[in-house]
């Protein structure tokens, strides 16, 4: 019964995509492929699916990098580890608004203190239009949605579980740190870091909340999402697109999750 | 060993710093929110405010109970789905975990099914039968769908818990004559209290960060959560100027950040599970 909560609404929403309906009656089938056609060809929906694909390449990649790193130090220090582990996980404890809303203050042309440090140090000419710029925005999103360096906490669990003898035993070989994080810290790591980037790809196609708090998808669409557009369209009343985009964005999610997956089974066996 | 010594000072001096990267916002969110308006849009500015006000936080409160009813809001709806979750999700998770019913095992794949389900899809359908029911935009037409969608991951979480259990507890317990319920409220249940509270942190997370849902099923100002009631206040623009807006953000961390200071072990559970979710 619990099931039939979510269970339902899945199954009726896959009927709608072929369905003509306004919010209080439906006519079942009656659009065949035609909404299908219609979220294909409209410029607005490739913009967001190059927008979130693009955003998501990114992010994804400079997320893990930072959260390795953060990660590996955490791993490695000896002092304080403890604090430093609070304090780095404070973004993460803020209600996600409120962490963006702070960018928004910050990055503010005329008072954002961002801007007023790049003019004192004599970058003046850096000092741009953060979030409303076509040619920075995008930038801007994949570096606020960085604050808290990526899913460490996740990648520290499986960092602390690798066995400090072979750490020991690479040091009485005289092992480089660098030789020691190629040849045992990452292949130890391999599980966890599949499964966390393919969680990280999945969120970063979600990515919805900072345009909401941030750009509302502008300027001229330079920032809208997939997510963003099923919201967009939600509140124009177009049921029926929303729907739709709805549907290929979990084909999408679907097929790069298991893209993902794949790519680690391969690389697991070259070596 | 000597290696790993000499590296300790560099490591302490990078991780500082990236404290400190992290903390950055924030320290200049407080600073905005003790100047005066008239330092914050100054030409010249100052790092440190001269004039050290608290006038933004007596306005938040002159504007009368916007805030606070955003927070009280976001209170009762994750209390709430705290309890209906928590309730369902310990019974469901006992039944799948130690019961096994006929049919349990497929049970669980389709909930693993509607786990990795994205919401957008859910969102139209939600809305038209919220418009049926006459619920929409209404506290109750939030709170459902929220117990609805957070209710498979909680119910994962306690199949886990309770699968690592001995059966032979509770066929020992029948044989002495205890019903059921009992079994379950006696002796399941109280051993199952390390992911009851994983469930509640985790629910309890869920619902303070959430946006989606909320921007659309419950969009007046009256029933706004914490999120989308923050977003209203930032539509205002000027009126809200940056002073009060970085008041306002600051108090409205509070209530996040004292369960964090409380549960800090479980909250990191909670978020480290919460990874998993489906939206």
């Amino acid at each position: 019964m619990l099931l039939a909560f979510i269970a339902y609404p899945i199954v009726y929403s896959f009927f709608l995509t072929f369905s003509r309906f306004t919010i209080r009656d439906v006519k079942w089938f009656a659009a065949g492929l035609d909404n299908y056609r219609g979220v294909i060809v409209d410029p607005d929906f490739l913009t967001a699916l190059s927008f979130t694909l693009s955003y998501t390449v990114v992010w994804v990649a400079l997320s893990m990098g930072c959260a390795l790193l953060v990660g590996v130090l955490l791993q490695q220090v000896r002092v304080g580890s403890t604090f430093f582990r609070g304090m780095l996980f404070l973004p993460t404890v803020v209600p996600v608004t409120m962490g963006f809303l702070m960018f928004q203050w910050i990055l503010d042309p005329a008072n954002g203190i961002l801007n007023y440090v790049l003019k004192e140090i004599g970058l003046g000419g850096l000092a741009l239009n953060w979030l409303s710029d076509r040619g920075t925005v995008f930038g801007s999103m994949v570096a606020v949605t960085l604050w808290g360096f990526g899913p460490w906490i996740l990648l520290l669990a499986g960092l602390l579980a690798i066995p400090k003898e072979l750490y020991e035993a690479a040091r009485v070989d005289g092992a480089s740190p660098a030789r020691e994080f190629l040849y045992i810290t990452l292949p130890q790591l391999r599980p966890t870091l599949m499964v966390v980037t393919t969680l990280q790809v999945i969120a970063g196609l979600k990515i919805f909340v900072p345009i909401y708090v941030l750009t509302s998808g502008g300027p001229a669409n330079a920032s809208l999402s997939l997510y963003f557009l099923v919201f967009q369209k939600i509140n124009q009343y177009k049921l029926a697109y929303a729907t739709t985009v709805g549907w290929v964005f979990t084909a999408i999610v679907t097929a790069v999750a298991i893209a993902t997956a794949m790519a680690f089974r391969v690389r697991r066996d070259d070596a | 060993m000597r290696e790993g010594r000499r590296g300790q000072p560099a490591l302490v001096i990078t991780l500082s710093l990236l404290c400190f990267l992290t903390f950055l916002p924030f320290i200049w969110v407080v600073l905005t929110a003790v100047k005066p308006n008239s330092e914050i849009y100054a030409l010249d500015k100052q790092i440190l405010p001269r004039h050290p006000t608290l006038v933004h936080f007596r306005k938040v409160f002159d504007r009368g109970d916007q805030l606070p009813r955003f927070v009280l809001n976001t209170l009762v709806y994750s209390v709430v789905t705290i309890v209906a979750v928590g309730i369902l999700s310990a019974m469901a998770g006992y039944a799948l975990g130690l019961l096994r019913f006929r049919g349990s095992g497929l049970f669980v794949h389709l909930m693993l099914v509607l786990l990795s389900v994205p919401w957008v899809i859910l969102m139209v359908p939600i809305l038209m039968f919220e418009f049926r029911l006459g619920i929409w935009n209404t506290r109750e037409g939030l709170i459902l769908p929220y117990v609805a969608l957070f209710l498979p991951l909680a119910i994962w979480i306690m199949r886990g818990t309770f699968l690592t259990m001995p059966r032979e507890l509770g066929q020992a317990a029948r044989i002495d004559g205890a019903g059921e319920l009992r079994v379950f409220w006696r002796i399941y249940l109280p051993m199952a209290r390390g992911g009851l509270a994983t469930v509640v942190l985790l629910t309890f997370i869920q619902v303070w960060n959430e946006v989606l849902l909320a921007s659309t099923l419950a969009i007046h100002p009256e029933i706004a959560n914490i999120n989308t009631g923050l977003r209203m206040l930032q539509d205002e623009g000027q009126a809200f100027a940056f002073g009060t807006l970085s008041a306002v953000i600051l108090l409205a961390m509070i209530p996040t950040l004292v369960v964090f200071v409380l549960l800090q072990r479980h909250y990191v559970r909670g978020v480290s599970e919460g990874a998993f979710a489906g939206f």
